[in-house]
């Protein structure tokens, strides 16, 4: 689906989009599985758009900060991030950058604030960390 | 075999209707598109339920049951039924009543007499039901009594005339509930505890609520949610009388003449097509599948549809319009006791200034955290990073929102029709839904935003958000209006009774038969109305 510095890209994305903090974050959460397995079934139609997107993502690192995505420090990732967010983009996007991002974003909450059989919210991280319990 | 009565689906009216008739000794087939689902198939999937169908949901139907919807700008886009321009209902025995938060309103006298009340705003079609309250309240009480309901009986007989108290005490306040009830203290407002069709004691045979918080949308894990499912289509099937048939889709209606149907054509799992005879057909199949199988049943005598001889078939579809108001408390206020909701207002209903009807106002049911994450995060909190994981951690916990269903001002534009393109697995055309709200049901909301604005206030949050609606076609899983009752032919498509105008013996049970639908959850007045339906059936020797 993704080769090895898209899946990177990813990876650091999901990261960014939900930090680690005295919470674990995405990554720890299970998220970049929750992704890879939606982006195998009901997300399938997304792949495309993710594979431009995380192409796009280490153009953007390339030009602003000559390295890749994966390889920035959290604060210029995060300032990349909120520069395309706001299209304000200096690559090729082959996608909306802004409302691409916004979809990934989405994504990643799905992952981390669902039902934790789906992957994304190990151990129940996120209902632990928001004071939600299914009591089921 | 020929059947005394066959009813065309299972959910809140069929299931109601079957067992009326079954116990009074007619033989009934009661035929059902989903199937038996149980607490045992329920996956509990945040993302695939009734609340959210973010990419499915935990019954059917599947995507060969697509429809179309046409945006108020004239766009029209194919619908599968997680989509939610689908206007979905639950497919499975019992339908939406298995997986509903199971709110138990009556409307109130007013409802049924809107054009007396209110007049008839150009552009609507707002009518009086051909019945009253009187009409309906001892069908009330029987449903109250015989699926369950558990509420606060003194506050409900001040406003509603009732004869006898609930079966069961309300749920208790909830942390937020006790809030907001001091709140309306404070305004000089009445608020009490809603009823729910949920045990809050062992109730026939079945445990008390487990507080799990997770009703809307799912099964329920102790069975202790009051549905068709485990009430009234048990007692039918429990009679010998009723045969209960599921997966077993109906195509059409069949007609022995132009005034008598004869039975129905339908498909079963699999791909076998079956007829069924009886001498009285109810179609129970909810607002926007009734007016269907009634147009996809057209006769050269009845060319767009049984019942459709004044083109009214199909029209005045309504649901529920929602004001949302959130606030964020400063400290927490989440309990996690379910069902959540426990405290409500039907002050606001109506006598409102300047303003057609209302709305009644209530917290909400515990709601879940992808909800809240896509729902209820204010616009200008960052859907990404450390901001957004902050924001959910303190404002979960704290956040009440305020928010219901506003009666709904109906417009003969918001309509079902055929698609002539669009087909489902079986061939049959499937609905069209097109139109929007009439411009009093945004005024209406937007007056009902302001109340629940205030009662928050009140309730000293820091800081709310949340637009009123403006939306465009309105029906989901309270979807009314499309065969509406009334004593003239030309403006209704069944009588009274529930029958179809000219036919003899074909009815509906179902909430198409809502001339209004109340500023209430109208699932009450659905099994009510059904009961009332099916009682008439009985009495006149079927």
């Amino acid at each position: 689906m993704f080769d090895a510095t898209q899946l990177a890209t990813l990876r650091t994305l999901i990261e960014r989009f939900i930090p680690t903090d005295d919470v674990p974050g995405g990554i720890a959460a299970g998220v970049d599985t929750y992704l890879i397995g939606f982006l195998q079934a009901d997300g399938a139609g997304f792949v495309l758009r993710y594979s431009q997107t995380l192409t796009a993502l280490d153009a953007e690192a390339q030009l602003r900060h000559g390295m890749v995505f994966s390889a920035l420090s959290a604060v210029d990732a995060d300032g990349l991030i909120t520069a395309v967010w706001n299209n304000q983009t200096s690559a090729v996007w082959l996608c909306d950058a802004a409302s691409t991002l916004a979809l990934i974003a989405e994504h990643c909450a799905e992952g981390f604030y669902t039902d934790p059989r789906h992957g994304g919210n190990a151990r129940g991280t996120s209902w632990h960390s928001i004071g939600f319990e299914e009591r089921r | 075999m020929t059947y005394d009565v066959l009813i065309v689906g299972a959910g809140a009216g069929g299931g109601v209707a079957a067992a009326v008739l079954a116990e009074s000794g007619a033989k009934v087939l009661l035929l059902e598109r989903g199937t038996h689902f149980t607490y045992a198939d329920e996956q509990s999937d945040h993302l695939r339920n009734h609340r959210l169908s973010q990419y499915g949901q935990n019954t059917g139907p599947d995507s060969g049951h697509p429809r179309v919807l046409v945006n108020p700008d004239g766009s029209e886009h194919v619908q599968l039924p997680h989509h939610g321009g689908y206007h979905n209902n639950a497919m499975a025995v019992g339908s939406s009543t298995m997986l509903y938060g199971g709110q138990a309103w009556r409307f109130m006298p007013d409802d049924f007499r809107m054009q007396t009340r209110y007049g008839r705003p150009a552009g609507s079609s707002l009518a009086d039901w051909p019945i009253t309250y009187a009409d309906l309240a001892p069908y009330y009480e029987r449903i109250e009594r015989e699926l369950g309901v558990a509420g606060d009986s003194a506050q409900s007989a001040e406003r509603w005339p009732r004869a006898n108290a609930y079966p069961m005490p309300p749920v208790p306040l909830t942390l937020r509930g006790r809030i907001l009830a001091d709140a309306a203290q404070r305004l000089g407002w009445h608020a009490f505890t809603p009823p729910l069709l949920i045990n809050t004691l062992p109730y026939q045979n079945r445990r008390a609520c487990a507080k799990c918080g997770l009703c809307v949308g799912f099964a329920c894990p102790v069975d202790a949610k009051n549905g068709t499912h485990n009430t009234m289509i048990p007692r039918a099937v429990a009679t010998g009388n009723c045969t209960l048939i599921t997966e077993a889709f109906v195509l059409r209606v069949l007609m022995a003449d132009a005034h008598t149907a004869s039975g129905v054509e339908y498909v079963t799992a699999d791909g076998t097509h079956h007829v069924a005879h009886a001498a009285t057909v109810i179609i129970s199949a909810s607002a926007i599948e009734t007016p269907r199988l009634l147009m996809n049943s057209a006769t050269s005598t009845s060319p767009t549809g049984l019942g459709n001889h004044s083109d009214q078939l199909g029209r005045h579809l309504q649901g529920h319009v929602y004001p949302r108001s959130i606030g964020l408390m400063k400290d927490p206020v989440y309990d996690g006791d379910g069902p959540g909701v426990s405290i409500g207002t039907v002050d606001f209903n109506h006598a409102n200034p300047n303003v057609i009807g209302g709305g009644m106002l209530a917290d909400e049911f515990i709601t879940l955290p992808i909800v809240f994450w896509k729902r209820f995060m204010p616009p200008e909190v960052p859907r990404w990073g450390k901001a957004a994981k902050d924001f959910m951690r303190y404002a979960y916990p704290r956040f009440i929102d305020i928010t219901g269903p506003v009666q709904e001002i109906p417009t003969p534009d918001a309509r079902v029709t055929l698609d002539t393109s669009v087909r489902d697995r079986y061939g049959v055309p499937v609905a069209r839904l097109s139109g929007k709200v009439h411009p009093e049901s945004v005024r209406t909301a937007a007056y009902m935003h302001t109340k629940a604005r205030e009662w928050l206030e009140a309730a000293g949050v820091e800081r709310q958000w949340g637009n009123p609606p403006n939306p465009g076609l309105s029906a989901g899983q309270h979807q009314a209006g499309t065969c509406r009752m009334g004593d003239d032919p030309a403006s209704s498509v069944t009588d009274r009774n529930g029958k179809i105008h000219g036919i003899t013996n074909l009815y509906v049970a179902d909430g198409s038969l809502h001339v209004t639908n109340g500023g209430f959850n109208p699932v009450l007045t659905i099994l009510a109305n059904a009961y009332r339906i099916a009682d008439g059936i009985v009495a006149r020797g079927r």
